[in-house]
């Protein structure tokens, strides 16, 4: 049953060769036969997931099910899940059992999904390796010597070793596109303000977004139907008409016009991933697409800028943990600022503290223009290339990340040189535009991921172009032997 | 400009994060952190170097008016089950308790 697509499991369930009880069981068996060496998993809510299924087994039977009706899936430890553990990685909120549910998670479930439980993150999202995770690194399952990506790792991981059909993600400067890409499946950021914000534990809240990861396009299209949409409950989510993602899968890609900027094929880039990314391009051409070059000047600048606004904005949002309300509280405090201090501290992993302590400097007194407001800027600059670009090609590809996954521990002595693992990534978060990575091969035996990024609001542009690729290829399809 | 160890006591304080007294300590965050912070400037100050004039920052992608709603109250009051968040002895009378701040 792991090895189906969200279409055939939801075709399975109607036609009644299993219930949504026993393909629940089927990914429980799995989580607990092969998640002890992964670590993919916060909290597995077994108890909860078979129940839901056995109330979607009764929707199903009446001939109320919709496409996820029934269809288990994973939520990253970031999203609010009522009465269900909530710990965003961290020890801050190791105790924090949320009292509502995010609003992503509330239209999952409306739309008849099945939680399974909650997914290994980098702490607050803060990572690229899934190293700073207060409950452990998560292992690729790949190759489990090395890092799934991070910060959705957990949920990258998951997918990849077919614990569940699909997660829920976020992206905040690659965090969908790069564990995709680390562990051979498809992921897409939405544009900012398609997917609600609300419930989602924030870090910079002008760059995070949620997004769904799978094995295919065409499942990330079924889970991206459920959760875009506008909701009052986030001021930053922008009313539009959501279209029919799974129905644009479907058109053929001839005429597309692709642009290729050489600013991401630079020397950074590992050659035999650029080879693999310019073979599945001219896939793409064999199907009638087009492609030219485009320039994207200031994408050397992204990563800079990117490391001046996020830390800056989680400074401000991780201000809220002081273990008065929730969370992590210090023992015996000598007094109130004894208690903020230790609680932090001790609350918050070293990753955090710097990003805390970055952020601080860069909004005080003093520095505040020379850093925020000039980052701000240089992200205008960002976004005006993307414009430019745009003017002349419907998407534009590159590599997701400059290197396959890495190994455990190679690089988190150097926070500097774990940051630019998002070099390809983090300029996209920058501008607000959609982007998703998809396998496009291996080196080393380990996972390739192409990134196909969109205009604003082009989820379907890029999830029918993914789509089409993965008509003629079959990279998506490949599970690690381990885990098959 | 660089951090030294006072300027990373003093960005801590306004964090509120307390450091170790002991920053020698190999494998503690206090050893390595000015370091950190240090290779972090020296990363994002290239953005110092490009020319930015008439450029307006940019705070969001999209220009969207802030949405209105009518004002009516649309939350039931949920304190007793925030509240149940923390230790039972860590409020009273629907009040969080916190250190005594006035002796």
């Amino acid at each position: 049953m792991h090895n189906k697509s969200i279409a055939e499991l939801a075709a399975g369930l109607k036609a009644k060769e299993f219930s949504s009880t026993e393909l629940t069981q089927h990914y429980l068996d799995r989580i607990k036969k092969y998640d002890q060496n992964l670590n993919s998993m916060i909290t597995v809510t077994a108890d909860q997931a078979l129940l839901a299924a056995q109330n979607a087994d009764k929707q199903i039977a009446n001939g109320n099910a919709g496409q996820l009706t029934g269809i288990p899936i994973l939520h990253k430890d970031i999203f609010c899940t009522n009465g269900v553990k909530t710990s965003c990685g961290s020890r801050m909120l190791d105790n924090f059992i949320a009292p509502y549910d995010a609003s992503v998670v509330e239209s999952l479930k409306t739309a008849g999904t099945i939680c399974l439980g909650k997914t290994n993150m980098d702490e607050f999202a803060m990572g690229s390796s899934n190293e700073t995770s207060f409950y452990g690194p998560v292992k690729n399952p790949w190759n489990t010597t090395c890092v799934p990506g991070g910060s959705s790792g957990g949920s990258a991981a998951a997918v990849a070793a077919r614990l569940a059909p699909a997660a829920t993600s976020t992206d905040t400067g690659g965090s969908i596109r790069q564990p995709a890409a680390f562990c051979g499946i498809t992921g897409i950021k939405p544009t900012y303000g398609l997917v609600s914000r609300f419930g989602m534990i924030a870090f910079a809240s002008s760059l995070d977004q949620g997004g769904p990861m799978a094995a295919s396009a065409e499942d990330c299209a079924f889970m991206l139907q459920a959760m875009a949409g506008f909701d009052p409950k986030d001021s930053t989510s922008v009313k539009r008409e959501v279209p029919n993602y799974a129905q644009e899968l479907k058109h053929p890609i001839q005429g597309l016009r692709i642009g290729i900027p050489k600013e991401f094929f630079n020397d950074r880039l590992n050659p035999a991933i650029a080879d693999l990314v310019h073979n599945a391009i001219k896939e793409l051409e064999k199907l009638g697409a087009t492609v030219k070059s485009v320039d994207l000047p200031n994408s050397n600048l992204c990563i800079p800028a990117y490391y001046v606004i996020a830390p800056a904005e989680c400074s401000s949002n991780l201000a809220r943990y002081d273990g008065i309300r929730f969370g992590y509280r210090a023992k015996d405090p000598k007094d109130l600022e004894d208690f903020y201090k230790r609680t932090r501290a001790e609350g918050f992993g070293a990753e955090v503290k710097r990003r805390i302590l970055i952020g601080t400097y860069v909004l005080s007194s003093g520095y505040y223009d020379a850093y925020y407001v000039k980052a701000q800027k240089i992200r205008h600059l960002i976004a005006d290339d993307f414009k430019q670009a745009f003017n002349d090609v419907d998407v534009i590809i590159g590599p997701t990340t400059p290197e396959v996954a890495f190994k455990v521990g190679m690089k988190n002595t150097d926070p500097v040189e774990m940051y630019l693992n998002d070099i390809y990534t983090s300029s996209v978060n920058l501008a607000g535009l959609p982007g998703l990575s998809l396998p496009v091969g291996f080196v080393n035996n380990l996972p390739v991921g192409m990134q196909i990024i969109g205009n604003y609001f082009q989820e379907a542009k890029i999830l029918n172009v993914a789509h089409q690729l993965q008509q003629v290829t079959n990279w998506h399809l490949q599970i690690p032997k381990e885990f098959a | 400009m660089s951090f030294t160890q006072d300027d990373v006591t003093k960005l801590a304080h306004m964090a509120r994060i307390a450091l170790n007294a002991d920053p020698q300590n190999e494998n503690s965050f206090e050893h390595s952190i000015a370091e950190d912070l240090n290779k972090i400037l020296r990363l994002v100050s290239q953005i110092g170097e490009i020319n930015t004039d008439n450029i307006e920052p940019m705070d969001h992608s999209q220009t969207s008016a802030q949405p209105c709603r009518p004002d009516l109250i649309t939350e039931p009051n949920v304190r007793a089950s925030m509240q149940a968040l923390v230790p039972p002895n860590a409020t009273a009378a629907g009040l969080y308790l916190v250190p005594k701040v006035v002796e």
